[in-house]
């Protein structure tokens, strides 16, 4: 950190040009005023007295400087501090999160399924993973425009936010794709959940007019619409090899096999546990059998 | 320093079979042989040992784990001069269902209570519960009791298959208890013996039996070892022979021993 006195702007533009000339900024131009090196992000701080933000902004508009960041310090309450903090906030949610629903996002969504993976591997444990989907979204869609199918993902994110447990995490994976990790839930838990959260999204949309029996009103007229959706979902329980990738695909698989069925429809598929086998530890009758009479 | 501590787990897959009492005799037979011996009650929550033994400890195995009380402050002495006993808790379902790292921080602890004795009898509970099976698999030795009811066979052969399949382990002594004559023995052996040769591949090793006797309730009853009540009982008699072969069997594997630890960890591939 140095320290300077704003009295040349000149000379300060020209400074900052040479440092970024310096530093790589051709290399690294989003890093604004941070020098990517090969292990990590460096920010440069300068401190220059008697500037304030708006001399800043007309000295970096005229200079091409607009990539560094400049951050006053002086002020009693640090009202920009306090929005950058909040952008960055803001930020590190959005890196996270769905911009429309709220919900977790598929890269938040495939980190913790590889934590709760883990978890099971350690610990033995039993972990479930859902994903859903609209029914015939896009004929959906046709009739009632865009804006109806984001209610509906916004509802159904609500719907999805109540029936879930605390510690569940929902997600939007993608367009029409949506995600529920379940630690601890068993197939007919999940099954459960999706049942109850189904019927929570009909009965959402029979609110507000429908009919109630996944057929929920539009909100556009007397135009109806069928607001349901299918879901696959997998299990493991203990230790097993694979990834998230690999839950990922057999919910997926469950998914499709769903949606042949028909709307509404839930499927479900089991990881094999490694780790222990019912059949390989179970005593069979011809093992009691042979204990009792040794034939 | 070598290890010359030779951990001995007491299992059954049926309970009331007889495990506390051949522990406990066991240990009390090879400690007047001079041998130091600690007996640790690993029915984990749901403990006897001091019940049998009419000690009613004001610390025990729970305490090392949450409140880290040194283990030696937990030891009770059975008869002075090396005789001891490490007391679990009765009604602490959370100890009775450790996860591995808690049994590892608890053996961790331990160690050095375990490696002042000759031999470490593990009192197992009965069953195929993770604890159980985390015991057994990694003492040197096991002992699967069992009586001539078919019950009873029937549990300790679903112990031995779930202890084979699940962690590897293939060798067993067999302590046949209740019987009322040598064929019998022989006979409650056998059944179970082929039976794991014919469906697990593997055979199992007799170490012996103990005969029926009146003279074991009522040391029960008097919360005092038969072996020192009525040694000369035909129990008596059937549990000193048990304790020679133990001793034995120890004397043996000396060699072995002197490079192992005394539990050995099966679940992070340490070789036997």
């Amino acid at each position: 950190m140095t320290d300077g006195t704003f009295g040349n702007i000149d000379a300060l533009a020209g400074e900052l040009r040479a440092l970024g000339r310096l530093i790589g900024e051709a290399a690294a131009p989003a890093a604004g005023a941070a020098c990517v090196g090969a292990s990590g992000v460096l920010a440069l701080t300068r401190l220059v007295r008697g500037m304030g933000p708006d001399d800043w902004f007309e000295m970096a508009s005229r200079n091409g400087l607009s990539q560094w960041l400049a951050l006053p310090v002086a002020e009693q309450d640090f009202p920009l501090l306090s929005h950058l903090l909040a952008t960055l906030d803001d930020l590190a949610f959005r890196t996270e999160h769905d911009a429309l629903t709220g919900l977790a996002n598929a890269n938040f969504f495939t980190r913790r399924l590889e934590k709760e993976l883990d978890r099971v591997n350690r610990d033995g444990a039993v972990l479930s993973m859902a994903l859903l989907s609209i029914d015939d979204l896009d004929g959906l869609t046709g009739r009632f425009g865009p804006a109806w199918a984001e209610r509906v993902f916004m509802e159904l994110a609500r719907t999805m936010g109540r029936v879930k447990r605390p510690y569940d995490l929902a997600a939007r994976l993608g367009e029409n794709l949506f995600g529920l990790i379940l630690p601890g839930a068993r197939p007919h838990n999940v099954c459960a959940m999706l049942e109850r959260l189904q019927a929570g999204l009909a009965a959402s949309f029979a609110c507000s007019g429908g009919d109630g029996s996944g057929n929920g009103g539009s909100g556009n007229g007397d135009a109806t619409a069928g607001v349901s959706f299918c879901a696959g979902h997998t299990t493991c329980v203990g230790r097993i090899s694979g990834r998230a990738c690999d839950f990922h695909e057999l919910a997926t698989a469950a998914l499709t096999q769903a949606r042949r069925k028909g709307a509404g429809c839930i499927q479900a598929t089991k990881l094999p546990d490694e780790s222990f086998s019912p059949q390989a530890t179970m005593v069979h009758s011809d093992e009691k059998k042979f204990l009792f009479s040794g034939i | 320093m070598d290890n010359k501590t030779l951990s001995v787990a007491i299992m059954s897959g049926k309970g009331g079979v007889g495990k506390t009492n051949l522990a406990l005799n066991l240990g009390f037979c090879l400690f007047k042989g001079n041998h130091p011996v600690v007996l640790m009650d690993c029915d984990l929550g749901l403990a006897n040992l001091d019940v049998l033994l009419g000690l009613a400890p004001d610390k025990n195995l729970q305490d090392v784990i949450d409140h880290d009380v040194p283990p030696e402050d937990i030891l009770v002495p059975i008869e002075p001069g090396g005789f001891d006993f490490l007391p679990a808790a009765s009604g602490v379902p959370e100890l009775f269902e450790m996860d591995e790292d808690m049994r590892a921080l608890l053996l961790s602890k331990l160690h050095p209570v375990f490696a002042d004795h000759h031999y470490l009898f593990m009192d197992l509970g009965a069953g195929i519960n993770p604890t159980v099976l985390s015991f057994a698999s990694m003492s040197r030795v096991r002992i699967i009791v069992v009586t001539p009811e078919p019950t009873s066979l029937t549990d300790g052969y679903a112990l031995i298959k779930v202890l084979a399949t699940q962690r590897g382990v293939k060798d067993f002594l067999v302590v046949v208890n209740q019987v009322e004559s040598k064929a019998e023995e022989q006979q409650t052996f056998s059944r179970l013996n082929m039976a794991c040769e014919k469906f697990l591949g593997f055979g199992l090793t007799l170490l012996g039996s103990v005969r029926m006797d009146k003279a074991l309730p009522e040391s029960v009853r008097r919360q005092v070892p038969l072996m020192k009540r009525t040694p000369d009982s035909p129990a008596g008699k059937d549990l000193f022979a048990l304790a020679r072969k133990l001793h034995s069997l120890r004397a043996s594997l000396l060699p072995q021993l002197a490079g192992e630890p005394v539990l050995v960890n099966f679940s992070s591939g340490t070789p036997d």
